[in-house]
């Protein structure tokens, strides 16, 4: 029992629920209660390897959103920081690795060479334009020249088959734009 | 760019060009040959694909030093020098004499500039 300047007498238990609940190791924050003085901060320090020594993580104390945020954050950075060292370190043994099987390195091979082959090989020549040679150019030169009827025909089937091209219209049915939020039938 | 028929006989106009290069093959990063000619002197472990591909994985580890990107890489033997130039994605490897002329060694790859034009495009990223 302690007593106080009014006189009265107080217990320490009394105390202590006057004074000293209101630390971030409190242990009432073990049984799960989640209030306005819950810590937030604490869950990350804790992540960041920052946090108080001996404090125990609480079970339900910081909001699931947060929570499943900052241990996206952390994994991110774990990551970076293997990268990081993988990216850094020396691996000399590294040079015994083995990198691609046999038939891998043959078929690879073939493909180098057959590459190679057609790389090498003189030019395909061209489809659109070739020259006739002379003996050939002079046999078309001295064969009778077409007939005039013949000419016009093929003429005229050229002109009706570009009239034809050019008459072709597309009529919609129904109207292509429909303003947003309008359908055709329905309310919005 | 110079027109050639062959790469080999490109490549073989060096080998016989006396500056004592015994072996000369252009290949990706793990050792495939897209193009290689030796002499019977050119040891055929260096012409390998243990040894070809060994020089990819040097190269990444050297650029690990603070000097930014390894380029060329000189290994100089008892009997034999070899160097490796980085031309991504093709690499070069010139075999030659211990005696041989290092300094025309290292200026192949001008050297070579228009035929590995005309085979880097044959690589593509494995």
């Amino acid at each position: 029992m302690i007593k106080t300047e009014s006189g009265g007498e107080a217990t320490l238990a009394a105390l202590a629920m006057g004074c000293c609940c209101s630390t971030e190791s409190s242990d009432g924050s073990d049984a799960g209660d989640t209030n306005e003085r819950t810590a937030l901060l604490s869950e990350q320090q804790r992540l960041t390897g920052s946090g108080e020594s001996g404090a125990d993580p609480p079970a339900e104390a910081a909001p699931r959103a947060g929570d499943a945020r900052a241990r996206g954050d952390g994994e991110t950075l774990l990551d970076g920081i293997l990268h990081d060292m993988a990216a850094s370190v020396i691996d000399v043994a590294a040079v015994d690795t083995p990198n691609m099987e046999q038939h891998d390195y043959v078929e690879r091979c073939r493909q180098y060479s057959s590459a190679l082959a057609r790389l090498s090989a003189p030019p395909p020549p061209a489809l659109a334009f070739q020259d006739v040679p002379p003996p050939l150019a002079q046999r078309l030169l001295s064969e009778p020249p077409a007939r005039p009827d013949d000419v016009r025909r093929a003429r005229q089937t050229a002109e009706r088959l570009l009239e034809a091209v050019q008459a072709i219209q597309v009529t919609p049915g129904e109207s292509l734009v429909i303003p947003f939020g309008q359908t055709t039938g329905s309310e919005p | 760019m110079p027109a050639f028929e062959d790469a080999k006989k490109y490549l073989e106009n060096i080998l016989n060009g006396d500056h004592g290069v015994e072996g000369i093959a252009i290949h990706d990063k793990d050792g495939c040959c897209i193009v290689k000619v030796s002499t019977p002197a050119c040891p055929e472990s260096a012409m390998g694909v243990k040894y070809l591909s060994a020089f990819s994985v040097l190269s990444d580890q050297a650029a690990k030093m603070n000097m930014e990107k390894n380029k060329k890489i000189f290994h100089m033997y008892s009997k034999h020098q070899v160097v490796q130039f980085r031309l991504d994605p093709v690499i070069l490897t010139v075999v030659a004499a211990a005696s041989a002329n290092t300094g025309y060694l290292s200026s192949l790859d001008v050297t070579l500039e228009p035929l590995l034009q005309r085979l880097q495009p044959l690589v593509r990223p494995h």
